[in-house]
């Protein structure tokens, strides 16, 4: 299980993350929602270690992280939003600097890259440098990157981006998969359907507070709103939307 | 109103005119109009340093047909400096006439026409290009046209030159940069895109070697003499630079044979290199700009060998691989390094020059023998590639993509810096000691190469932890402060340090090589230091504040607003590996970022100045050490050819060879020996007998504890000709301040001497021609003598032979140099007190070109004449001062002159001798 208690993230005066407090147990897919800026991302890159937190813990499977970072990194996966890599690498390449980065043993690691490569449809671009990737391609790199050591904390933000159809659905079936082995799977997205359809239990923030934690049923039955969007929208958006796209439509034609 | 197509031009022509430098070399924020106005304001710089020589011709007395003449050698270094700085800038801009694929996914969906891009980008080219030529010949573009116009004569004389000049420099300009636009032009048109792309930056590379390898390499032929030879006259129709020199002749109206054919192979040149430029420039405009957003910039992988060599640890594996790859990919890191190989390059070059070419009446080395130029070359290269690397490293690939280093972690930060360090070992110092290693196998003996190469290791893993001491980062990975990039004034300071130390301690080397028994300390104290710096280094390295670093400064908003951290939460959760840059919370705790203080310029003032104080020190007592050792001559290890003789006092070393008559005696120059004449006395031994000696305390010959005066140095030689049974008639040969000498000798013993040659000899009112130099002289001379305990001869121009070498380098030695330099003044007086009159006794005066430049030697050199009825004067071209060195065959040629006078006049007959 994945645990924080209340975690906060100042940058002198703005408060990004305020007391954040929520937990994702194994076997579940958590949802983690919020509008841009709510301090969404904020919060994984915390859990990643790629910022500090102000105040607060983290904990894993009741072990505090800060007391072997390098040990939790081990076992975590994590997917960041931008797909961020080295353009003069191949995806070959890439990963295989990944498995030496995470010292895992060559000759099952090669084998393992070459299958999942072939999996994800990528093993006939294998060697072509990611500068070429499209973004779909290079999503897909950073997902076998994340899974390819085998963690027990899978962090995804926004990983459907860019996925084409069939991508995107064998990448769902995975997230369901990878669950149901007993996985922490941290999810977060802007695509409140598939959210709704993944996740068992969602946790939405608003300006770096956190708004809801339940599951979507009951969120359901609290608001007595019929889907997850109309939710979202009645906890966390603030924007009329229709009347910003009437301005838009009316300043461009003027 | 201007029209579209003109704006469209004039908005183009400036974004091209900012751009004109390979934005792939410079980072995104760099100031690239400081960074252009540091470059033009150096070329300035450069240009005041040279245009002095405008007014050295100004100022010169000879005749004008001999000015305009010996203009051709400044004229030459003028025209072929201006055009390896527009090669260089070709290279800099390499592409930018090109179109590519930026330029067309920006422009294409815009209204603009391509023929608008096409003249926006050459415009802005030429407008840069014009301005590195003015900035390098804003000087030198004023005093040398005027000086040349003003020796002809008459004012038009002077607009003619300025002309002549400036279209000379344009249309040599034109021709380097058409060049090298047309073999982009014709590779771009050859290969397809992505072959090109992968092939145009070795091209480029290999441009800089090309252009720095001809400027220092080419041969000085520019004199009449030079170019008279066939050999010499059909290699200048392949070097340009001499072309145009032609071509100024020409334009100047002061052509001259020698140099016809080479204007008009300059106009050729010109035609044929901006032609093929242009032309090929269209074809790639009209064919290749729309496919360029069809074609993608990079060929399609292809199936790659999957195993790659292990290089250690998992972990340094990855590193070295990561490395390895950025470096092989990508075009920025690579042009960078390729700048800082160019550098070392051109210095190593320069070294080379002298190789090739000697240094001012020293002969060259020959190459298949150890010589310090090419050891020099080995250590300036090492050290250019290990900077070179290290700055690289400094310069990242794709920062937002170093979260995977930042989140993937195994093991500890001193594992990630040991594969840094690893990395710069073989990229760096390994390629430099295998091209060493194969380089100097291939012309030289095995023992001196496996000691100059286990002597290159350790000096390498030397400058590998000096380089990477403060170093925390894996290369490639931290973000670079924008403005890095400029020109500071104290690199050139530090590249003379390093070529100053280079040389000094080559020359150590050299002299261990020989004597195995001394080499061992050497290496020792190389490994000595190696090790105590990877101790250092491993010290710091290991220690538990070592973090890696991926931010060069933290972000901006945290600088900007003044973080403040929680301290509790600071204090009980002390930072992880890598997770923020160094400094952002302080580990006291007190919640105030570290403030970068501003450069405290006194502090560093006397920091620099202790550490140069201490520095000089350190080499002062370590050269006395040295030289107290060294310096003792173990004349066991030189076997002497001739014999010694008691003269009174002390022996001297004669060595006669040969046998007829008359004699010849040679009298070398002020710290010179007999060996001086290693060139010309076997020559002249094939028709007469020939005798050269050490004075006292050169050479073989013993001390004397007698002052160095024309007395007593007159009365050395009469005894010693006496008792070696040396009789009379003898021609007395003397070179520099030898010559003074023997005419003291003639003035003294006149019946014992029957014709003299003097090559390139001392004027008795040399020091009355510089009242003012003299007193720096004195200065200069003083605080020499005094260093020479130091070991500081070993600092200037060595001979090639090791013998002259290791005797010029003794204890033995510099004493005598002393006492010979004390008596100067005296020995010069006393000869012009004399006032020396050979009679009708043949005389001849060698005087090197290169020496009856000097406008006030000119007419001293012509002054010897006066003392014979029969005298001339031979100007002796392609030499400096040491004319038997340099050219032997004329002393030769002008010996036998005077021993067959002489017989005529013994004997009444030409004894002619045998070939």
């Amino acid at each position: 299980m994945l645990e924080l208690r209340s975690i906060s993230k100042r940058f002198s005066g703005i408060v990004a993350v305020d007391e954040v407090s929520f937990s994702a147990a194994a076997g579940e897919v958590t949802g983690y929602l919020g509008p841009n800026g709510s301090g969404k991302s904020t919060t994984i890159k915390m859990i990643t270690g790629l910022i500090e937190p102000t105040s607060g813990e983290i904990l894993f499977n009741g072990e505090l992280i800060r007391r072997d970072p390098i040990g939790f990194k081990q076992r975590m996966g994590y997917v960041p939003e931008e797909p961020h890599l080295y353009p003069h690498l191949s995806g070959s390449e890439y990963l295989t600097m990944v498995a030496q980065l995470r010292d895992l043993p060559s000759g099952p690691t090669t084998a393992r890259i070459d299958e999942l490569l072939r999996l994800f449809e990528l093993h006939g671009d294998r060697h072509a440098p990611i500068s070429a990737y499209s973004k779909g391609m290079r999503q897909k790199v950073l997902l076998i990157a994340a899974l390819l050591h085998n963690p027990d904390l899978i962090l995804l933000d926004e990983p459907f981006s860019g996925l084409d159809v069939s991508s995107a659905l064998v990448l769902r079936s995975l997230i369901e998969e990878l669950a149901a082995r007993g996985k922490v799977v941290l999810f977060s997205s802007h695509e409140l359907e598939t959210v709704e359809r993944l996740c068992s239990w969602v946790v939405i923030l608003h300006r770096g507070k956190i708004v809801a934690d339940d599951s979507v049923e009951r969120l359901r039955a609290l608001m007595a709103l019929p889907t997850l969007e109309d939710i979202f929208s009645q906890l966390a958006v603030e924007q009329d939307t229709a009347a910003i796209s009437r301005q838009i439509a009316d300043l461009i034609e003027a | 109103m201007e029209s579209r197509a003109e704006t469209h031009f004039r908005v183009l022509y400036r974004q091209f005119l900012f751009r004109i430098v390979d934005l792939d070399i410079l980072s995104d924020q760099a100031d690239i109009v400081k960074l252009l106005g540091q470059f033009a304001a150096l070329l300035a710089a450069l240009s005041l340093m040279i245009a002095g020589g405008g007014f050295r011709i100004m100022r010169s007395n000879a005749p004008p047909s001999e000015i305009l003449v010996s203009a051709w050698v400044d004229e030459h270094s003028l025209i072929a400096t201006t055009m390896a700085v527009v090669g260089l800038f070709a290279v800099l801009s390499w592409e930018s006439a090109l179109p590519n694929q930026r330029d067309v996914l920006v422009l294409a969906p815009l209204p603009v026409r391509i023929h608008t891009i096409f003249l926006a980008k050459l415009a802005a080219m030429g407008s840069a290009l014009g301005l590195a030529v003015l900035a390098l010949n804003v000087f030198t573009g004023i005093s040398y046209p005027f000086a040349i116009g003003l020796v002809r004569g008459h004012f038009l004389d002077i607009i003619r030159s300025f002309a002549a000049y400036w279209i000379t420099m344009l249309a040599a300009t034109a021709f380097m940069f058409g060049g090298v636009l047309a073999m982009q032009g014709i590779a771009a048109q050859v290969l397809s895109r992505q072959r090109f792309l992968r092939l145009s930056s070795y091209l480029q590379i290999a441009a800089v070697g090309l252009i720095l390898a001809v400027y220092f390499l080419q041969p000085p032929l520019a004199t009449p003499a030079a170019l008279s030879t066939p050999a010499n006259a059909k290699l200048v129709m392949w070097l340009p630079s001499y072309w145009f020199v032609g071509l100024f002749q020409q334009l100047n109206g002061s052509p001259h044979e020698a140099l016809e054919p080479l204007a008009v192979q300059a106009w050729l040149g010109l035609v044929v290199s901006v032609g093929t430029a242009l032309s090929t420039l269209l074809l790639s405009y009209s064919r290749t700009t729309r496919k360029l957003v069809e074609e993608p910039d990079i060929e399609p992988g292809r199936h790659r060998a999957g195993w790659s060599p292990p290089l250690g640890s998992t972990l340094l594996t990855a590193i070295v691989h990561f490395c390895a790859r950025t470096l092989s990919r990508s075009r920025q890191h690579r042009i960078i390094l390729a700048c800082y190989l160019g550098i070392g390059l051109a210095l190593a070059l320069a070294y080379g020059r002298t190789l090739l070419y000697g240094y001012y009446g020293y002969e060259g080395y020959p190459w298949y023998e150890v010589n310090r130029p090419i050891l020099v070359a080995t250590v300036v290269m090492l050290c250019f590639a290990v900077v070179g690397m290290r700055v690289v490293f400094s310069m990242p690939i794709a920062l937002r993509a170093n979260w995977i280093f930042q989140t993937v972690v195994a093991r500890d930060a001193p594992e990630y810096l040991a594969g840094t360090r690893r990395t710069l070992l073989l990229l760096a110092v390994a390629p430099v000691w295998i091209l060493s290693a194969v380089v100097l196998l291939s012309i030289w003996p095995p023992w001196p190469v496996v000691g100059h190469l286990l002597l290159l290791g350790p000096l390498g893993f030397i400058l590998t932890d000096l380089c990477l001491l403060r170093f925390d980062k894996i290369p490639f990975t931290c973000s670079y402060l924008p403005g890095k990039a400029q020109i500071h004034v104290t690199a050139g300071a530090c590249i003379l340090v390093l070529m100053a130390l280079t040389d000094v301690g080559v020359q150590f080397e050299i002299y261990a090589l020989l004597h195995p028994v001394r080499y061992v300390p050497l290496l020792a104290l190389l490994l000595v230091v190696a090790s105590l710096l990877r101790w250092r280094a491993s010290e710091k390295m290991n220690s538990p504040e070592t973090m890696l670093k991926f931010e060069e400064t933290p972000p901006p908003v945290v600088l900007a607003l003044g973080l403040q951290p929680d301290r509790a939460f600071s204090q009980a959760n002390p930072p992880g590996l890598g997770v923020l840059p160094r400094g952002s919370i302080d580990s006291a705790g007190s919640g105030h970022l570290p403030r970068r203080e501003p450069a405290n310029v006194l502090r560093w003032t006397m920091r620099l100045g202790t550490a140069t104080f201490a520095l000089f020190g350190l080499l002062l007592l370590g050269g006395v050490a040295y030289q107290s050792v060294a310096g003792r001559l173990d004349l066991s290890e030189y076997p002497r050819p001739g014999r010694l003789i008691d003269v009174g006092g002390h022996r001297l070393h004669l060595h006669c060879t040969g046998s007829g008559s008359p004699t010849v005696v040679f009298e070398s120059g002020s710290g010179s020996g007999m060996l001086a004449w290693r060139k010309v006395q076997p020559e002249v031994s094939r028709w007469t007998r020939a005798c050269s000696y050490d004075r006292a305390g050169y050479g073989w010959s013993e001390p004397s504890s007698q002052p160095r005066t024309n007395h007593r140095i007159a009365e050395d030689l009469r005894v010693l000709l006496e008792k070696s049974g040396t009789e009379g008639p003898l021609v007395f040969v003397g070179h520099s301040l030898g010559a003074v000498y023997t005419q003291f000798f003639a003035a003294t013993y006149p019946d014992a001497v029957a014709g003299v040659v003097l090559v390139d000899a001392t004027h008795e009112e040399t020091f009355e021609h510089l009242p003012q130099l003299s007193a720096w002289i004195d200065w200069g001379m003083a605080l020499n003598k005094e260093l020479r305990v130091a070991g500081i001869s070993r600092l200037y121009p060595q001979s090639s032979h090791p013998t002259i070498r290791a005797f010029s380098n003794s204890n033995k030695h510099l004493e005598a140099l002393g006492s010979e330099e004390e008596t100067v003044a005296r020995n010069l007086a006393e000869l012009k007190a004399v006032e020396v009159s050979l009679g009708n006794r043949p005389l001849i005066v060698l005087t090197s070109e290169q020496t009856n430049q000097v406008d006030f030697v000119r007419p001293l050199q012509a002054e010897f004449l006066t003392r014979s009825l029969q005298s001339k004067q031979i100007i002796v071209g392609n030499s400096g001062h040491s004319i038997h060195t340099a050219q032997p065959g004329a002393v030769v040629a002008a010996i036998r002159e005077v021993v067959e006078v002489t017989r005529r006049e013994q004997f009444g007959s030409s004894l002619a001798a045998a070939p």
